[in-house]
């Protein structure tokens, strides 16, 4: 009997060892990186331009040189930039056409003008007259324009009433002659660059 | 919203669970894709413009009239020196008027203080040379000697006003060229109050206002 209990005990003895050796268990830890698309611009100095006549060259001839904004854009595909803008308005019902202001561009990024972007507007002799509807200003060259603030930088120039490319065809002083802008004073705007991913 | 997904979670087996949340997963990746596909970016620049106004006349500053007369005989004069034209150009942002004095009522004589002529008995007109048009009431400018002459005096004469049109511009726009007339050329009584004048020979000069100043607002033109 007692060998009995013996061969009893080692067993279970025996038994409960395996037991301890298969108490393993695994379990995971489930990590999803997810990638959202991201499209940013940022006008990163400029964004305040002003233009003052008050001579009769800058009248009949415009600005050559109002300014300069530096844009960039963060963006993880490819992208184009539109912009627009209404006409100014001095707060009095008075106004002056969009189109008098112009906007060439330049490349400072990696990503340049003629390879990865385009832009039909390089010189101030081609510059594009804002509008009130939107107009592509920086589109997809070839390959793919994504890429950081470092690939995406630009400076956009600015001038005003100098009648160069889809410009006004009118000097400043002319549309104050034919009554195009009633009154002498001081007008704004507000000029918009809008990004988009394209699809 | 995941606390609601959480909780009906609860009593799904571990495969249920793992297809609903890869699917839920799915939905909001394709909720967030949409999202960026439809939302652009906008930044914006602020522009103004101030436009200043200006009225310039634009003429020699030492500018004056003057004549030479030599006595040939007997109340005979010969005009030596007849006063110059005066090109002039008037660039302005507003409609302006233009007006003639002389500064004073005679003509001096350089070499001799005492010896005077009035200055009415040189006349003038404006000829325009601009592209804005000076042919009546209509037209841009409205010019009081188109097809006359005033004669110079010291009162303000206006002589030129904008017309229907505005006169606004610059200098190719508004250029003139003032030029003189001996009155007593065409008119005898004139001449005889010359001869009674008994006058020096010698150089004569006068010197006289052009007066800009800005007029109504501006017009819409059609």
């Amino acid at each position: 009997m007692r060998k009995i209990i013996i061969i009893f005990m080692v067993l279970i003895a025996a038994h409960t060892t395996s037991v301890m050796a298969q108490t393993t268990d695994t379990d995971v830890v489930n990590f999803t990186a997810i990638l959202q698309e991201v499209f940013d611009i940022t006008v990163t100095s400029g964004n305040n331009q002003t233009a003052t006549f008050d001579t009769p060259t800058l009248y009949n001839t415009g600005i050559d040189v109002v300014g300069q904004s530096t844009i960039t854009v963060e963006a993880t595909d490819d992208w184009d930039v539109q912009i627009s803008g209404p006409d100014f308005s001095d707060g009095s019902g008075n106004s002056i056409p969009i189109d008098n202001v112009g906007v060439w561009c330049e490349s400072t990024g990696n990503n340049s003008i003629g390879a990865e972007v385009t832009c039909a507007y390089t010189a101030l002799a081609t510059c594009m007259g804002i509008t009130v509807a939107d107009q592509m200003l920086l589109d997809l060259g070839t390959g793919t324009n994504a890429g950081d603030a470092a690939d995406n930088a630009f400076n956009l120039n600015w001038t005003m009433g100098t009648m160069n490319g889809s410009m006004n065809g009118n000097s400043m002083l002319a549309q104050v002659a034919d009554g195009t802008i009633a009154a002498m004073g001081t007008y704004t705007t507000v000029i918009t660059l809008t990004l988009t991913a394209k699809p | 919203m995941f606390l609601v997904v959480g909780f009906f979670f609860k009593g799904f087996d571990l495969n249920k669970q793992h297809f609903i949340k890869s699917l839920v997963l799915l939905i909001f990746v394709l909720v967030g894709n949409s999202n960026s596909f439809s939302q652009d970016m906008i930044m914006e620049t602020y522009f103004s413009a101030s436009l200043e106004s200006m009225l310039i006349l634009n003429i020699d500053p030492d500018v004056k009239v003057e004549l030479g007369i030599m006595e040939v005989g007997d109340n005979l004069y010969q005009i030596t020196k007849y006063p110059d034209d005066i090109h002039f150009s008037i660039e302005s942002t507003g409609n302006w008027n233009l007006s003639i004095s002389a500064t004073d009522k005679y003509f001096t004589c350089t070499d001799d203080s005492s010896c005077k002529v009035p200055v009415n008995f040189v006349s003038y007109y404006i000829e325009n040379k601009g592209t804005n048009w000076d042919n009546g009431l209509f037209s841009n400018i409205a010019n009081r000697t188109k097809d006359t002459v005033l004669s110079l005096s010291q009162k303000k004469t206006t002589v030129l006003v904008n017309g229907n049109k505005n006169n606004i511009g610059g200098s190719e726009e508004n250029a003139f060229v003032l030029r003189w007339k001996l009155s007593f050329e065409d008119e005898p009584i004139k001449m005889e109050e010359f001869a009674n004048l008994k006058i020096k020979e010698g150089y004569y000069t006068a010197n006289f206002f052009l007066t800009l100043t800005e007029s109504e607002s501006t017009k819409k033109q059609e």
